[in-house]
């Protein structure tokens, strides 16, 4: 409530200050009406002009909002939560679970004892998440943030949202975050790209998983063992020489 | 490029334009609201052309929009899940940086059965295991031979399993795919352990094809349910099932009865709030020259009574409508333009 209401006294301000007439009230477009289940036609409006300085201001303003976090959504923020919804087990809104529905499970705990005590959390990707399984995130955040508005809270969220983030634009996603909370919080992401070469291991892997299913290709289209000339034999299939060992 | 459009209503010739009718990014979830609003606005505003819709995936529908400016690219985006802040900063990175943003209703899908059958105690896991192809015993997937919901557990009624659901590429169908079957094989360990998402939806939305469930369209749902035989259950909108005069009845689904106010307060897992972008830079004029007319005239069309209210026609695409206090603020987020705060 108090956002809007700055942010009328400072609209007001500014269109005192710059004595600009509002583009939304002198293109409004005229009303439309339905009368009887018959709908009446009006013409399109005509394209006001671009970049006035009563839109840079906008901008400005837009954009200061943001940086304190209020936005459209903070009216639906304020709504309180049903009874129906202290039904749910609280245990669903703890940190880890909300990692988990993002797709991240808890890989490591580390902690140590000592003048400064350390802990620290590391969650590996366990899944890429469908388009319905954002979606599914974004709601369970909506409902965390309607149900523990306090600030580790939204720290917890602000870091499963900047997971999700993180993976939706630019072709990376994110292998591993480490979270540290003692002695100093901090955060690490350890981004790769999404179509990174595999690494020799997995390489050496899928080469034999190839291998493995050629040959297995290779027996189902053989009529029989004893059917078979000698030459269709793959080198793969043929007992392994003293020599061919040496090489 | 584009030729300049200067036919235009009389009193609209100020300006020319790249276009000559709106371009509408949508998912496939929001596609039939979508749909309808372009009908809606054509039908509203004489001479204007109904706007062209392009349904893709929800992340590519935000990257087309983010793509930059200019005729090419589209001057909405209608999708069921609000643009992250990543996506809104690579919007500003193509210099889409007057984006206006209003929210247009909840979709949501319920399990409505006929009044007097037997109303069984369901979880979407429940509905996914009784309409998918396949189920897994923990190690191997085989095929779905459950014949009656208490195949599916024990606790449900002996009753046969027949069900009707929206038939494909309906954007109920979508709905149903994401918030039902995808919603009930999420706890599934086997499922949860594949790494790779789409073979994982795969696994969670292909449904059997042994007669079990029958795909109907969705404006004949409510039909085809009351000439079902007795037992039958049907997917479809909430907004259908309001209408249908108390001759169908809603199922609790994961402990929860569909209704407004459950959907509003997030309980209702089975729903979602629909957004609607603008691109705000291309209803405005350069120099004379403009990307395309009508951003406002829709954005005022979308929010309108008559479309996204109470009885509107984007009820009939599933669309429920917001609270009216909610319902006031986008239509003076459509009327002056206000600019999405990051």
């Amino acid at each position: 409530m108090s956002s809007v209401i700055a942010r009328a006294a400072f609209g007001l301000a500014v269109s005192g200050a710059l004595a600009i007439a509002s583009p939304a009230s002198a293109q409004r477009a005229p009303a439309t009406a339905s009368a009887g289940g018959t709908t009446i036609t009006v013409p399109l409006q005509d394209l006001p002009g671009s970049d006035t300085l009563g839109e840079r201001a906008e901008r400005v303003w837009s954009g200061a909002i943001g940086m304190l976090g209020f936005g459209p959504s903070a009216s639906q923020m304020m709504r309180s939560a049903s009874d129906t919804a202290r039904r749910h087990s609280r245990a669903r809104d703890d940190f880890a679970w909300l990692m988990d529905v993002a797709g991240y499970k808890l890989k490591e705990i580390e902690s140590g004892v000592s003048l400064f005590p350390s802990l620290s959390l590391t969650f590996g990707q366990a899944r890429e998440l469908t388009e319905a399984d954002r979606d599914y995130v974004e709601r369970q955040l909506e409902r965390h943030a309607r149900r523990n508005p306090g600030p580790f809270e939204a720290m917890q969220r602000a870091v499963v949202r900047a997971v999700l983030d993180a993976g939706e634009i630019g072709g990376f996603s994110v292998d591993k975050v480490e979270i540290d909370l003692f002695p100093l919080p901090k955060l690490k992401f350890v981004l790769s790209p999404a179509d990174a070469p595999v690494g020799i291991d997995a390489a050496r892997i899928l080469r034999s998983i190839d291998r493995l299913n050629q040959r297995l290709q290779g027996e189902e289209t053989r009529p029989r063992a004893q059917e078979a000339p000698p030459a269709e034999r793959t080198p793969l299939a043929r007992p392994a020489s003293p020599a061919a060992l040496r090489q | 490029m584009a030729t300049l459009f200067a036919a235009a209503p009389a009193d609209a010739q100020g300006s020319l334009t790249l276009r000559d009718r709106l371009l509408i990014a949508s998912s496939p979830s929001t596609e039939a609201v979508a749909r309808m609003l372009a009908g809606g606005f054509a039908d509203r505003y004489e001479g204007a052309q109904q706007p062209h819709l392009e349904v893709a995936g929800t992340q590519r529908a935000f990257e087309r929009f983010c793509s930059g400016l200019g005729p090419e690219t589209p001057d909405f985006l209608l999708v069921s899940r609000r643009m992250p802040r990543a996506v809104f900063e690579h919007c500003e990175a193509n210099g889409v940086t007057d984006v206006v943003e209003v929210r247009l209703g909840y979709g949501a899908i319920v399990l409505a059965t006929r009044r007097g059958d037997i109303a069984p105690v369901l979880s979407s896991r429940h509905v996914y295991e009784a309409l998918a192809a396949e189920r897994t015993d923990g190690t191997t997937f085989s095929p779905n031979t459950a014949t009656h919901w208490a195949d599916v557990d024990p606790s449900l009624p002996r009753r046969e399993i027949r069900v009707l659901v929206p038939d494909t590429n309906s954007g109920m169908r979508a709905l149903m795919e994401d918030l039902i079957l995808e919603a009930g094989c999420r706890e599934v360990r086997p499922i949860r352990l594949l790494f790779e998402a789409a073979y994982r939806r795969g696994k969670c939305i292909t449904l059997r094809t042994d007669g079990r469930v029958t795909a109907v369209p969705t404006d004949g749902m409510v039909a085809a349910l009351l000439a079902a035989p007795p037992g039958t259950i049907a997917v479809m909108s909430i907004d259908q099932l309001l209408r249908s005069g108390g001759n169908l009845l809603p199922l609790s689904l994961d402990g929860v009865l569909p209704g407004a106010g459950s959907i509003m307060s997030l309980d209702y897992n089975q729903s979602q709030t629909q957004y609607l972008y603008a691109k705000r830079q291309h209803s405005q004029s350069r120099h004379g020259v403009g990307v395309v007319r009508g951003i406002r005239e829709l954005l005022g069309e979308a929010t309108s009574e008559q479309a996204s209210g109470p009885g509107g026609y984007l009820t009939n695409a599933g669309l429920l409508p917001l609270p009216p206090a909610d319902r006031a603020e986008q239509r003076r987020t459509a009327d002056r333009m206000t600019l999405r705060s990051r």
